[in-house]
C-alpha cells in the first residue's frame, strides 16, 4: 500500500517564470521513487485552498505585477499559512515568491503592500535596476554548495540570519533566504531542486521522516548529480 | 564641423576594423565617447524603420531592406545585426556624407529591445515595428514585462507603430493611440488549447482579467479577448489570411500570395511584419509579395549540411528561449519520415557566461513523444541537464541517447541512416556543429 502525499503548487499560472515547474516535477519523481503515490494540486487566485491538506507547498517567481496580485491573495490566507508553517510541514518559495513570506513589499512605484509576515524582513523593489547573475552559496544544513541564479529587482532589509551565504555572486548582498522549521525561502530562481540534488535529498529526507518512510538510496552518478557537478565546475571556472 | 570629424573618425575606425576583422560596434562606441549626441546631429532620410522584439528582428530587417532595395531605394541597414546604440551609430555614420547627411533613401534598423530607449532618445524613427515579446534571455532581460517597459519608454508619440495584434503584451503598446496591426487568421496549424508548459497569455495585461482565446498559433500568440475589460480582438490591417505549409504558400489580406522558401511557421509573422512595413513605406503590395516570395535569409537561421553520406538541417534556435525551441521542435514533429534529432547545449551564451538552464523546463520536449523522431541525441556540456529533463518526459528512454562529447556526436551524425537529420541548437553553439560537418550555403529546399 503506497503512502499518499499531496503537493500544492501555488500560483502555478502566475509564478512560473523561470522553468520552476521543474521543481515540482523532480519532487514528484523522487517521491514516486520512494513509494509514495503523489497528487499535485495546481491552485491559483480564485480557487479554494486548504493548506492543511498538503505535505509540501511550492511557489515560484513571477513578474512584479503578478507577484503583487499574489501578495494580496496570499495575505488573505495568512492564518492558514501561519498554522501550516507551525505544523512543520514543508513550504518552499523560490525567486520573488520568497518576498511573500516577509512583512511587506514596496513596489517600484512606491506602493507598499502588506504581506503574510511569516518573517520580519521587508522588500523594496526598484523598477530601474535588474539584479541578475549566477550564484554559489553555502548553508549550515547541507555540506555541499548550492548553485543557482538570481533574477529580481528587490532589496531585502531586516534579514538577520540568512539561510544561504553567497560564495560567488549575489549582487552585493552577503547572504540570501530564510528558514524557519521546514519553511524555506530564497531569491534563487528557477528549478532549484533540479540543479541541487543535495538540497532535493535534504527535502526528501524531511518528507520521508514525516511519513515514517526510509528514504531510498540515490545514485550519485545519475544525470542530476552530473549536471550539478558541471554547473559547479563551470561557475568556479569563471570566478 | 563636429559631424565631419565624427563621420571621418567613424569611417577610419570602421575601415581599420574591417582589416582586422573586428566587430561593427567599436567605431560607434569611440565616436559616442567624444560626441555623445552625434545621433541627434546627423540628418536622416525620410524613411527610418526600426524593428524590435524577442525573436525574428534580424530576419524581418533583412526582408524589409531587400524589398526596399529591389523597389529601387538605396537602404542603409545593420546587416550584421549590431543592434545597440554603438552599432547603430557605426551604421549611420558610415553611410553619412561629410556634412552629416545619411546618403540613403531609407534607414532600416534592428534595435535591441532593452536599449531602444537609449538609441531613440536621439532620433525618432518614422516606423517602429514590434514583432513579439517572449521569455528570452531572461538571465539578462529579467522578463517580458520588464522588456515591455523599456520599449514603451522608447516609443515616441510621433512614430508609426506596427504591432503584432496576436501578442497581448505587444499590442498593449498601441493602447490609446494610433497603431497599425498585423497578425494571422486561424488556420490548419492553430489550436484551441494553449499547448506548451506555461501560458503567458492567460491573464489580461491591462486589467488582470482572464483572457479568452478563440485560437492559439503558438505560445501566447493567437486571437484573444479579455473577459473582463474587452481588451483584444484587434482589427488586423495586415493579416495572413491563408497558410499552407505543404504547398509552401501564404496569403496576405486575401490577395497577395507569397511562396515560402522554408516550410516552417516561425518566419510567417516576420514576413507579415515586413509586408506591413514596406506597404506603409509606399512599396506596391504586389511588388512586396514578389520580393518576399522564396526569400532566402542570409542570416543562417536554417542551414543545410552534409555529414558524410547523410544530409541534415540545422534549425538554429535560441538558448534561453523556449518559444524558439518549441518552433524548431514543432517543425521536426511535423515530419512524416523518421528522424534523428540532435540537441546541443554546450555554451549557453557567447556574449556572457551563465550556467542557468532553467529554460529547459519551459520547452515542450514532451511533444516529441508522438513524433517520427526515432533517435534523440543530447549533446554538449549541459547534456546531463538535457538528459534529466528528458528523463521526466514520457518519451521512451531507448529513443534518447546521452552524448556529452561533441566528437562522439559527430560519429552519430556520420553514421549512415535513412532517417532525416535535424540539429537544434543556438547561434552560440552552431559552429560546434558546422565545424564538424560540411555546411552548404543556406538555400531553399
Amino acid at each position: 500500500m503506497n503512502k499518499e502525499i499531496k503537493i500544492l503548487y501555488l500560483y502555478y499560472d502566475l509564478l512560473n517564470l523561470y522553468g520552476e515547474s521543474g521543481n515540482v516535477r523532480i519532487l514528484e519523481k523522487r517521491l514516486k521513487d520512494n513509494g509514495f503515490s503523489v497528487t499535485i494540486d495546481r491552485k491559483t487566485i480564485g480557487d479554494e485552498i486548504y493548506f492543511d491538506d498538503y505535505s509540501l507547498v511550492y511557489m515560484g517567481s513571477g513578474t512584479e505585477s503578478k507577484l503583487k496580485r499574489c501578495a494580496s491573495h496570499f495575505m488573505s490566507l495568512k492564518g492558514q499559512i501561519e498554522a501550516y508553517v507551525e505544523s512543520g510541514k514543508v513550504l518552499l518559495a523560490t525567486g520573488n515568491a520568497y518576498e511573500l513570506l516577509g512583512s511587506s513589499i514596496t513596489d517600484g512605484n512606491g506602493e507598499k503592500i502588506s504581506c503574510a509576515g511569516i518573517f520580519d524582513f521587508e522588500t523594496v523593489q526598484d523598477f530601474t535596476v535588474r539584479k541578475t547573475g549566477d550564484v554559489i552559496c553555502s548553508c549550515d544544513f547541507i555540506g555541499e554548495k548550492i548553485v543557482g541564479f538570481i533574477n529580481n529587482c528587490s532589496t531585502i532589509t531586516g534579514l538577520c540570519d540568512p539561510m544561504f551565504t553567497f560564495e560567488l555572486g549575489g549582487c552585493g548582498a552577503r547572504g540570501d533566504g530564510v528558514r524557519k522549521g521546514n519553511t524555506f525561502g530564497t531569491h534563487i530562481t528557477g528549478p532549484l531542486l533540479v540543479k541541487n540534488p543535495y538540497l532535493l535529498e535534504y527535502v526528501m529526507e524531511i518528507i520521508c521522516e514525516m511519513h515514517g518512510v526510509q528514504k531510498s538510496q540515490v545514485d550519485e552518478e545519475n544525470y542530476q548529480y552530473k549536471g550539478y557537478r558541471i554547473t559547479l565546475t563551470e561557475l568556479m571556472r569563471t570566478r | 564641423m563636429k559631424c565631419m570629424i565624427a563621420v571621418v573618425l567613424c569611417k577610419l575606425l570602421a575601415f581599420a576594423g574591417s582589416l582586422v576583422g573586428k566587430g561593427t560596434s567599436l567605431p560607434g562606441k569611440v565616436v559616442l565617447k567624444i560626441f555623445p549626441d552625434i545621433l541627434h546631429r546627423i540628418k536622416l532620410p525620410q524613411t527610418v524603420v526600426a524593428v524590435t522584439g524577442s525573436n525574428g528582428k534580424t530576419s524581418t530587417v533583412e526582408m524589409i531592406a531587400n524589398v526596399m532595395e529591389q523597389s529601387g531605394k538605396t537602404v542603409a541597414w545593420n546587416k550584421e545585426g549590431s543592434n545597440q546604440i554603438e552599432g547603430v551609430t557605426t551604421l549611420l555614420l558610415r553611410n553619412c556624407s561629410l556634412s552629416g547627411k545619411v546618403k540613403a533613401d531609407a534607414v532600416v534598423l534592428e534595435s535591441d529591445e532593452r536599449y531602444a530607449k537609449r538609441t531613440f532618445s536621439y532620433f525618432t524613427p518614422t516606423h517602429f515595428a514590434i514583432v513579439n515579446l517572449y521569455r528570452d534571455q531572461l538571465t539578462r532581460n529579467g522578463h517580458p514585462e520588464w522588456v515591455y517597459r523599456s520599449i514603451a519608454d522608447a516609443v515616441s508619440p510621433d512614430v508609426k507603430l506596427i504591432l503584432n495584434a496576436d501578442d497581448p503584451l505587444v499590442s498593449l503598446l498601441g493602447k490609446d493611440r494610433d497603431a497599425v496591426y498585423f497578425g494571422m487568421e486561424e488556420n490548419a496549424y492553430s489550436t484551441h488549447e494553449c499547448s506548451g508548459i506555461y501560458n503567458d497569455g492567460k491573464y489580461c495585461p491591462c486589467c488582470d482579467g482572464v483572457m479568452n482565446y478563440e485560437y492559439y498559433h503558438f505560445g501566447h500568440i493567437g486571437r484573444f479577448r479579455c473577459e473582463n475589460c474587452g481588451y483584444g480582438d484587434f482589427k488586423r490591417d495586415f493579416s495572413v489570411t491563408r497558410l499552407d505549409l505543404d504547398s509552401k504558400i501564404l496569403t496576405v489580406n486575401g490577395e497577395h500570395n507569397i511562396t515560402l522558401a522554408f516550410d516552417g511557421r516561425y518566419n510567417v509573422y516576420n514576413i507579415c511584419a515586413a509586408f506591413a512595413v514596406c506597404a506603409l513605406a509606399g512599396v506596391e503590395p504586389e511588388k512586396i509579395a514578389r520580393c518576399l516570395s522564396d526569400f532566402v535569409m542570409k542570416n543562417g537561421r536554417v542551414v543545410r549540411f552534409e555529414a558524410g553520406e547523410n544530409n541534415g538541417v540545422l534549425l538554429t534556435s535560441k538558448h534561453e528561449n523556449s518559444v524558439s525551441y518549441n518552433q524548431s521542435i514543432e517543425y521536426v514533429v511535423r515530419r512524416k519520415k523518421k528522424t534523428n534529432v540532435f540537441f546541443i547545449v554546450d555554451e549557453i551564451s557567447r556574449k556572457y557566461f551563465t550556467g542557468e538552464t532553467g529554460w529547459l523546463w519551459d520547452i515542450d520536449f514532451e511533444s516529441l513523444k508522438n513524433s517520427t523522431a526515432e533517435n534523440i541525441y543530447l549533446c554538449g556540456t549541459y547534456a546531463p541537464d538535457l538528459a534529466l529533463r528528458f528523463s521526466l518526459t514520457d518519451i521512451e528512454p531507448e529513443r534518447v541517447k546521452y552524448v556529452p562529447n561533441l566528437d562522439d556526436m559527430k560519429k552519430y551524425l556520420f553514421e549512415p541512416t535513412d532517417n532525416e537529420i535535424f540539429v537544434i541548437t543556438c547561434f552560440s553553439d552552431k559552429d560546434k556543429l558546422l565545424s564538424r560537418v560540411k555546411a552548404l550555403t543556406p538555400t531553399a529546399k
